[in-house]
């Protein structure tokens, strides 16, 4: 029995032994753990340290190859040599005779200046006493006292000035015996300053300690510690290409203008910046975490954080591009999203849409428009034809009481009429906005339908109607009232209609048919469930409408103003912030990664997969637009930012410091709404880019060149506008882009006896102006102004100004034409364009040459020579 | 993966599946002891051993727990680096987790909120349990089965304390861990979890049942009745049982002791018929008091 007890009690023994040992191996690994297992960013560090300290070293050394290359080591033994030279000049026994001479006498005086500012002290602080007690007590004793005191001191600063006096001259001649050393020493030193500094580098480097490097945003207390690993992001220049240590790309953009030690990373990288356990803890990319990282341009999307106004920003291209595909598609429509409360409606009106298409159009385009054309903005609903016929029946039987087509196929059109309306089309450039059959549209952003074939979805008399007045049928459409005679209109109309046929056109209701109260209601209750008059006006009309009496009696009304809910749709405004768990991925929650990019990303490409029952109806995005899209709607936040951060646009600051927003006023407001100016330019902050920017254009143009531009416009800057691809006449492409010709003086402004080209000109001159362009360039009366225009031209071939301008046959094509710039342009113009050209367009190409004030008035007096004489 | 495996390889529930292997084994184990003695105790044999059932403490016993405690130990430090904090998304107070659970400690408590009031389930009941445990000392009369297993001896100590504490705390805790899910529903292991998911089962009041309201006064009375003779039946019958049959026992044990018991074992005993009421018959409360606030059984 005791031998089996002892047998046990050993065999615990080695079970303690062992355990003991494994603990003790485990406190090791528990050090070692929270050391480095939990601190990788402690590896990186090291080795950006140690990369560093490599190229530093390199740097260094090749410091030290150049510099003797350039024979810095002779020269700096010669400076040595010169150096010793000079010592032993110094110490040889002669010199430092009288140089301890010198001394002496320095000394000596030096002492009695020290002794003479004793005594000044001493003075002062007697003087300062008696002054207390003098006008403490008003006493004459004092009084004197002080006066006393006040010679005394006197005397001293005499003396004082004396000895300094001495003392100079000693303290130069002094000097004299080492100025040669110090002066070989201070050469030596500069020699080897460049080589210390370099070194010096390499010993700060090593001396910069291994420890997290945090940014810490007190306002919203957010700390970033990214910089732990990415510890050369903001450096002055590349240490390694490899990942962690790369800087930051384009930092001129981004970082120069968002100091990282005030923004941090995590504003606009999202991602987890606290984390420095593992990279993908700290990039976010770990379940619960709902903000990983974004890199390359997903991160503009954080640019909206804070930019009222992207527009035009630098580094944000690629989010700007995508937030014009909301105002493409028209989200605002269904969704509320901030910053496009004021935006217009992206669909037609369609209160008379009755009196416009086909019947069959209309159905064929509810149930599918990119059948109509590829491009059609409007999207599929996945309506049955049943539900296509009854949204069609209502919408037709707001003008009328039948469905009805015009088939125009078996018309024998008038030739004459086709000839003049195929001339016009060519002239007014209708190819501009307009594609026919992927010709034309150079100017995509107004969205304009394509016509090839428009023969067979409106009727003549519309058409007419609508070129003669567009805003008559659709207040605030982008077409633009070109002032063609009713003839002329005519043409056009036979023209467009015979050319722009659809071959494949089904017109089942030549023969009208009268349109079923059932199939309106069911079309009404289909409009309210989709929310169509989010894009398209439907409303307001119900007042004007005339229901057919038959109809009425059957119960038929049109939806009123409040049976129209706002926005149909979730609204959007923090869908980039929304919480994973707010979103319904329904049946595809297994089928796709659940989180908040992959959701928006599906939900675009494929509007109704969560369940059954969703209502948004598919764009058909490409995926390229999907991703666009998905990265502007994951900028819409309610990220918690620093008032100090955000950039309102310009209308926010506008509106909060109370300033009207500008608006066109008078009879040239009634010209823009005719003819639509802002389409294409603009004005004050107001309307496109797509042509130049007028807002001081009557300070920069000359009437009369405004006057025969408007009449017959003509190309002035070859290069600059899009490439074009449109065929004007018939499939020849034509390698210029310019303004559509209005015909404006034929016709006078609406209710007035003004002509219109006068009202354009007049607002130029009176509203187009700033007080920064003088109207003439100023005088110079020194000199005879021929010899002002010969040193001008003598300037403009000096300069090169050919490269880029034209004049006559000569020059290049980047800049405008010169050849009637003498016509075109005001002098003071030019005069204050030569000066700084950025000040009109930020983004000239324009070299700034630095022009003296003379050399500009010289350029402009030439330039304003350069006329073309009228033909 | 197969929602079952995920959630018993989720890092918070690891000390759960620890606990169904550690509990298993030694409540086998002690049972096979118990019964080796009870045969040992039936045949008229010692079951003390060699040392008339001492050990000494030191040396034997502290060698043992210094062992242990050493194995625990570099456990728990292996656990602790290996397996890091199972921490979730950032708190929103906007946003209630679904389903909230408690720690796993409490989820046999948390699972009792399905079938009684907070009040009942989260104060009375756990302090009962706590004065519960404290007593046992004082109205255990047995002086058989110290320091050796047995189950014949102890009977119905061992029945008792093994149903109060391998049914009603750790089963309860196992079933909140591994079978509620979202909306506190009961998901079988091979059930995914559904967010969505609506169950439509309406509960009654037992007199709401038979058509009585239970908020009438008809309704509190029939209720009053029916809980306070379950207390009081389940506390007079064993009395008139033993009286007939081992009138020495009661002896024994005396009034005060007597009960106790009876007291703790008839409220124990009505967590498994409340929850049988509530799973099976759909009832809600058996008797509402209204007067004060919701003082509901």
């Amino acid at each position: 029995m005791a031998n089996e007890n002892k047998n046990n009690s050993s065999y615990r023994v080695y079970l303690f032994v062992f355990f003991s040992v494994l603990l003790l191996a485990l406190s090791a690994w528990v050090v070692w753990d929270d050391e480095f297992g939990l601190r990788p960013w402690k590896k990186y560090q090291q080795e950006y340290k140690s990369l560093k300290h490599d190229k530093l070293e390199k740097d260094y050394k090749r410091a030290v190859v150049e510099f003797q290359r350039a024979g810095g080591h002779r020269k700096l033994a010669d400076l040595e040599a010169k150096l010793k030279k000079a010592e032993d000049v110094f110490n040889s026994k002669e010199t430092q005779e009288k140089y301890a001479r010198v001394n002496k006498q320095l000394t000596d005086i030096h002492e009695q200046v020290v002794q003479n500012q004793k005594e000044l002290r001493d003075l002062r602080g007697q003087f300062l006493e008696s002054e207390y007690y003098f006008t403490k007590t008003q006493k004459q004793e004092y009084k004197a006292k002080m006066d006393g005191l006040q010679r005394k001191i006197d005397v001293n600063l005499l003396r004082g000035t004396e000895l300094q006096k001495k003392e100079e001259p000693l303290k130069l001649s002094l000097s004299e015996f080492t100025s040669a050393k110090a002066a070989i020493l201070a050469e030596i030193e500069n020699m080897k300053n460049g080589l210390e500094e370099k070194k010096e580098r390499i010993a700060n480097n090593d001396k910069v300690p291994v420890d997290i490097k945090q940014i810490h945003i007190k306002d919203v207390d957010r700390a970033d510690r990214c910089q732990s690993c990415h510890i050369g992001i903001d450096g002055k220049s590349q240490v390694s290409l490899k990942q962690p240590f790369t800087r930051h790309p384009a930092s001129f953009v981004y970082l120069d203008h968002h100091d990282p030690s005030k923004f941090g990373c995590t504003f606009c990288h999202r991602g987890q910046g606290r984390a420095t356990t593992s990279a993908e803890k700290a990039h976010g990319k770990v379940k619960h975490w709902d903000e990983p990282m974004l890199d390359g341009d997903m991160t503009q999307t954080s640019c909206l954080n804070c930019h009222g106004d992207i527009k035009g920003l630098r580094g944000a291209e690629t989010i700007m591009k995508s937030t014009e595909l909301i105002k493409k598609y028209g989200c605002y429509s269904c969704h509320k999203i901030p910053g496009y409360e004021t935006v217009g409606d992206v669909g037609p009106v369609l209160t008379e849409v009755g009196t416009k298409v086909n019947y069959s159009w209309a159905v064929s385009w509810l149930l599918d428009p990119k059948k109509y054309f590829s491009t059609a903005r409007m999207p599929k609903f996945f309506f049955t034809q049943d539900q296509a016929e009854s949204i069609a029946d209502y919408l037709f039987s707001m003008s009328g009481t039948t469905r009805h087509d015009a088939d125009y196929t078996k018309a024998t059109p008038n030739d004459k009429l086709v000839e003049q309306g195929k001339a016009l089309w060519a002239q007014a450039r209708c190819n501009l906005c307009h594609t026919t059959g992927g010709r034309g549209g150079n100017h995509i952003k107004v969205y304009a339908p394509d016509l090839s074939k428009v023969g067979s979805k409106v009727n003549k008399e519309w058409m007419f109607r609508w070129i003669k007045n567009p805003n008559a049928y659709f207040p605030g459409t982008k077409m633009p009232r070109f002032r063609f005679t009713d003839e002329e209109i005519r043409g056009l109309v036979e023209y467009i209609v015979k050319e722009y046929q659809d071959d494949e056109a089904e017109m089942k209701y030549v023969q009208p048919v009268e349109i079923k109260a059932a199939s309106i209601k069911k079309g009404k209750e289909l409009i309210q469930q989709y929310g169509c008059y989010g894009c398209h006006k439907l409303q307001g009309m119900e007042e004007m409408v005339q229901v057919a009496p038959s109809l009425k009696q059957q119960g038929v009304t049109f939806l009123r103003s409040n049976e129209m809910r706002e926005k149909i749709g979730t609204e959007l405004s923090s869908i980039g912030s929304k919480p994973v768990d707010m979103l319904d991925f329904g049946k595809l929650k297994k089928s796709i990664p659940n989180d908040r990019l992959s959701y928006i990303k599906q939900k675009l490409r494929d509007p109704r997969s969560y369940r059954l029952g969703l209502r948004m109806p598919d764009f058909r995005l490409a995926e390229s637009e999907v991703n666009e899209l998905a990265s502007v709607l994951y900028g819409f936040t309610d990220a918690n930012v620093p008032t100090r951060f955000l950039v309102p646009s310009r209308q926010e600051l506008d509106r909060m410091a109370g300033v009207p927003s500008y608006k066109f006023t008078g009879d040239f407001a009634k010209v823009i709404a005719d003819v639509k100016c802002t389409n294409c330019h603009a004005i004050r902050g107001i309307g496109a880019d797509y042509a130049p920017d007028l807002s001081v254009a009557g300070s920069k143009l000359q009437e009369s060149w405004i006057r025969s531009f408007l009449a017959n416009p003509d190309v002035i800057r070859p290069l600059l506008q899009q490439m074009p691809k449109l065929g004007l006449s018939q499939g020849k492409p034509v390698a210029k882009v310019t303004m559509p010709r209005f015909n404006l003086g034929k016709q006078n402004v609406e209710d007035t006896n003004r002509s219109d080209v006068d009202v354009v000109i007049n607002f130029f001159q009176q509203e187009l102006v700033t007080s920064d362009i003088p109207k003439e360039v100023p005088k110079i009366t020194t000199v005879d102004m021929t010899e002002q225009i010969s040193k001008g031209k003598q300037l403009y071939d000096e300069k090169g100004c050919r490269a880029c301008h034209q004049v006559g046959m000569d020059g290049g094509a980047l800049g405008p034409n010169l050849s009637n710039v003498g016509n075109r342009l005001n002098s003071g113009f030019i005069f204050k364009h030569l000066e700084n050209a950025r000040k009109f367009k930020p983004d000239i190409v324009e070299p700034d040459y630095g022009f003296s004030e003379r050399e500009r008035i010289y350029l402009t007096n030439f330039l304003m020579t350069l006329k073309l004489t009228a033909k | 993966m197969n929602p079952f495996i995920e959630i018993i390889t989720q890092p918070d529930n690891i000390a759960i599946v620890i606990m169904i292997f550690m509990v298993s084994f030694f409540m086998v184990w002690a049972f096979q002891q118990a019964f080796q003695n009870d045969r040992l105790i039936a045949s008229g044999l010692p079951v003390e051993g060699e040392n008339d059932g001492f050990v000494d403490t030191f040396k034997p016993l502290v060698r043992i727990e210094l062992i242990i405690a050493l194995v625990v130990m570099v456990g728990l430090t292996i656990w602790s680096i290996a397996v890091d904090a199972p921490l979730e998304e950032i708190a929103n107070p906007t946003i209630t987790p679904n389903p909230a659970k408690a720690p796993w400690y409490f989820l046999g408590l948390q699972e009792l909120l399905v079938y009684f009031d907070p009040w009942l389930a989260g104060v009375v009941l756990p302090s009962l349990i706590v004065v519960g445990l404290l007593a046992i000392p004082y109205i255990d009369i047995n002086p058989k089965g110290n320091g050796y297993y047995t189950f014949s001896e102890r009977k119905y100590a061992i029945i008792i304390f093994s149903f109060g504490f391998f049914v009603l705390w750790l089963l309860l805790i196992v079933i909140g861990v591994f079978f509620r899910g979202p909306g506190w529903l009961w998901y079988w292991p091979w059930q995914e979890w559904d967010h969505a998911r609506v169950v439509y089962e309406p509960t009654k009041d037992l007199t709401s049942i038979i058509g009585i309201d239970s908020r009438s006064i008809p309704g509190i009375i029939i209720g009053g009745i029916v809980v306070l003779s379950y207390l009081v039946g389940g506390m007079v019958a064993p009395y008139l049982y033993w009286k007939k049959n081992n009138p020495e026992l009661l002896k024994q044990l005396g009034m005060v002791r007597y009960i106790t018991i009876t007291f703790l074992f008839v409220t124990m005993m009505a967590i498994p018929i409340k929850m049988i009421l509530r799973l099976v018959f759909l009832v809600k409360y058996v008797w509402i008091i209204p007067w004060f606030g919701g003082i509901n059984f």
